[in-house]
């Protein structure tokens, strides 16, 4: 559907991707961002967590990234970095090749228009004190994307496209069953028209038979506005029904990137493997298949004193000498398949 | 040979609320034999908590009460036992383990006391050598320095450790039955593949039954022998884990196996929209006429609108509550 775009204004004057000779629509460079722990009356600070540290990945238009990893990995410290509602440590984020990680509030605010986030739990993601139309209204207001009298007229139409009836404009969130609040998140998050919607864990707190109907209005959105997703989950079957490509991370670093079908038919890092074969399949024979499967031990270590060298050498199933010594960087091995992982020989000296 | 270990039949159990009575459990029947694992599967709201604290008698009254209905355990009925023989059987013959472990752990008391608990409890044991074996029990279930770790807090321990510990703690009675309410839905996939391998290989080893409740059809498949699937507070469709994924009838059974993604059907079969059962659970205060699942059947005519279908028998123990199957049925 061509709905005239309000901010194709804004395109106009900011810096499109062929300006700069950039073919990406998002292009992370090094990204790092640690959390200061603080201790005593003073407030000093006496160590940091590593939540993210160095990672490089890029998005083209029209593209979903699926970026998977375990509780605490630091994905979702990247989706919040995207959008500048944490500080990046260190590292540039370019959106159509201009950097925003840099920009001042004031400046960033034509960005935010274009990066939108759905957010986890619809639950607290809404404001409960708001109806409906003042949810999803409220940023068409703020940037003034539509003229003053035509907003409503905006909120109906974005209901619809997600599903909603219009009578639902007057209600509050409360009066919603979970599917349908993350429907008026997406919902809220489609009414800036935005170019990349980070989608952080968008299913994970349905209920199985809600999370197709959220994951099929993702699917069918994306085609119709040419959007292009970030879609950060822990459920590794949802992220590869959705995405096109995949990053996995591990304590603060990507170990492998690659196309859905290269990660799932040829994973490289033990990791990503260990990954895969961990998922339960809900298909018969699963008694077999989980005593055939290889399983790693112990837990994800701690992002506050990350292992030294390669930080999954302490559960990797094969691990070497000199892994403990050697951070293996992000090498290319493939099109567009890259791992980092020593075995592949990345990083030897 | 199989024995059975528990029988529930009829069980109903409901809550009254300020805003009407929620029909939470509705004449449930299964059973488990024994060394067996049971897996139950439904979506929140579906009953199936509520049917593992009805068997522990754990249902807060009030608002719950457990209407009717017999738990035939090891040939007394649960629901005539006096509270304290029940207090000897939770524990003992029947422990369970919870979804969070951090908040059914105690947090002000050490890993090591809350273990140690069910000895001194149900075998009169004095408190150093229940000390020594609520330690060994830390090592069985595969947890490092388990002499240290007695003596720590559960905050101090990772969450799939703190699995671990309550696994330790349902199991150091062995008990007959051991119900898992979602055991690792809080859990990562490695750590997730790691609990399930536990409380399978303490199965084998002890020969107890597993009842295991998930909303998650790939648990199901790697850990049952047989599947029970509940919606809005019945069983819907019960069957051998065979029989469920090779010839499942309930349409919400099929419903849910085409609406989840799986991992590598888009390269095996091509990437196609998800089928999507459409609607909401249905409120438990006031449940649709005929069928419960009616209103979002795609194969549903005039008869489930009407009158609510009974749990049909198939061959070999598939039962199916459905009108579609009514034919086949070899009794009502």
């Amino acid at each position: 559907m061509d709905r005239p775009a309000p901010e194709s204004r804004l395109t106009s004057n900011s810096i499109s991707a062929t300006e700069s000779g950039d073919d990406f629509l998002l292009r992370v460079q090094g990204l790092k961002k640690y959390f200061p722990i603080r201790k005593g009356l003073l407030g000093r600070t006496v160590g940091y967590v590593y939540a993210v540290d160095g990672v490089s990945f890029a998005i083209r238009r029209g593209e979903t990234l699926g970026l998977v990893g375990e509780s605490g990995c630091g994905k979702s410290t990247i989706g919040r970095c995207l959008l500048r509602l944490y500080e990046a440590t260190d590292g540039q984020i370019f959106f159509q090749g201009m950097d925003i990680s840099k920009l001042s509030p004031g400046e960033m605010i034509q960005f935010r228009t274009r990066i939108q986030m759905i957010f986890q739990d619809p639950y607290s993601s809404l404001n409960p004190r708001l109806r409906v139309r003042e949810i999803i209204g409220e940023s068409l207001r703020v940037h003034n994307l539509v003229p003053q009298g035509d907003w409503q007229d905006r909120v109906r139409e974005l209901l619809a496209e997600v599903g909603l009836r219009p009578a639902h404009r007057a209600s509050y969130p409360h009066e919603f069953s979970g599917g349908q609040r993350q429907r008026i998140g997406v919902a809220r998050s489609l009414a800036m028209n935005p170019d990349l919607i980070v989608a952080d864990e968008p299913v994970s707190a349905l209920d199985v038979s809600i999370q197709a109907q959220v994951i099929n209005l993702l699917d069918s959105l994306k085609d119709k506005h040419g959007l292009s997703y970030i879609v950060i989950a822990h459920d590794l079957a949802v992220v590869e029904h959705i995405s096109d490509r995949i990053a996995v991370m591990y304590l603060g670093k990507l170990v492998e990137t690659a196309r859905d079908r290269d990660l799932y038919l040829n994973p490289k890092h033990p990791y990503t493997e260990a990954l895969l074969s961990a998922v339960p399949i809900p298909a018969p024979g699963g008694r077999e298949r989980r005593k055939s499967r290889k399983l790693i031990q112990g837990d994800v270590a701690s992002p506050i004193n990350p292992p030294s060298g390669c930080r999954f050498h302490t559960r990797c199933l094969k691990t070497m000498e000199e892994c403990r010594r050697i951070d293996p960087p992000l090498i290319e091995i493939g099109p567009e398949h890259h791992v980092a992982c020593l075995l592949y020989g990345g990083g030897r000296p | 040979m199989r024995e059975s270990l528990i029988q529930l039949k009829n069980l109903t159990t409901h809550f009254f609320t300020p805003e009407g009575v929620v029909k939470a459990v509705e004449r449930v029947t299964f059973g488990i034999d024994k060394g067996r694992t049971l897996g139950v599967l439904g979506e929140s709201g579906c009953g199936k908590s509520v049917t593992a604290l009805t068997i522990m008698r754990l249902i807060p009254d009030p608002p719950g009460k457990i209407l009717e209905g017999e738990i035939t355990f090891e040939g007394s009925d649960l629901l005539q036992l006096s509270p304290g023989d029940m207090r000897q059987v939770r524990g003992r013959d029947i422990a369970m383990i919870f979804q969070e472990p951090m908040t059914s752990l105690n947090p002000v008391y050490t890993i090591g006391d809350q273990i140690a608990e069910t000895y001194v409890i149900h075998q009169r044991m004095g408190k150093p050598e229940a000390f020594q074996r609520a330690a060994e029990m830390l090592r069985l279930v595969g947890i490092p320095a388990p002499e240290r770790r007695v003596h720590e807090y559960p905050h101090q321990l990772s969450g799939g450790m703190r699995q671990r510990a309550m696994i330790a703690m349902a199991m150091s009675c062995r008990p007959k039955l051991l119900i898992a309410d979602e055991p690792t839905t809080a859990l990562d996939v490695t750590i997730q593949a790691q609990i399930l391998d536990l409380m399978l290989g303490l199965q084998e080893e002890v020969g107890m039954a597993i009842m295991i409740i998930t909303h998650d059809l790939g648990v199901i498949a790697e850990v049952s022998d047989d599947v029970v699937v509940m919606y809005a507070g019945q069983v819907v469709e019960c069957a051998s884990i065979e029989t469920l994924f090779l010839q499942p009838r309930h349409p919400y059974t099929l419903g849910l196996m085409s609406s989840i993604p799986q991992l590598g059907r888009k390269f095996k079969e091509g990437k196609a929209r998800l089928k999507e059962i459409p609607g909401l659970v249905p409120n438990l205060i006031r449940l649709p006429p005929g069928c419960l699942f009616q209103p979002r059947c795609p194969v549903a005519f005039h008869t489930c609108t009407q009158q609510r279908p009974p749990l049909f028998s198939l061959d070999s123990g598939h039962g199916v509550r459905c009108w579609l199957v009514e034919k086949e049925a070899r009794n009502p």
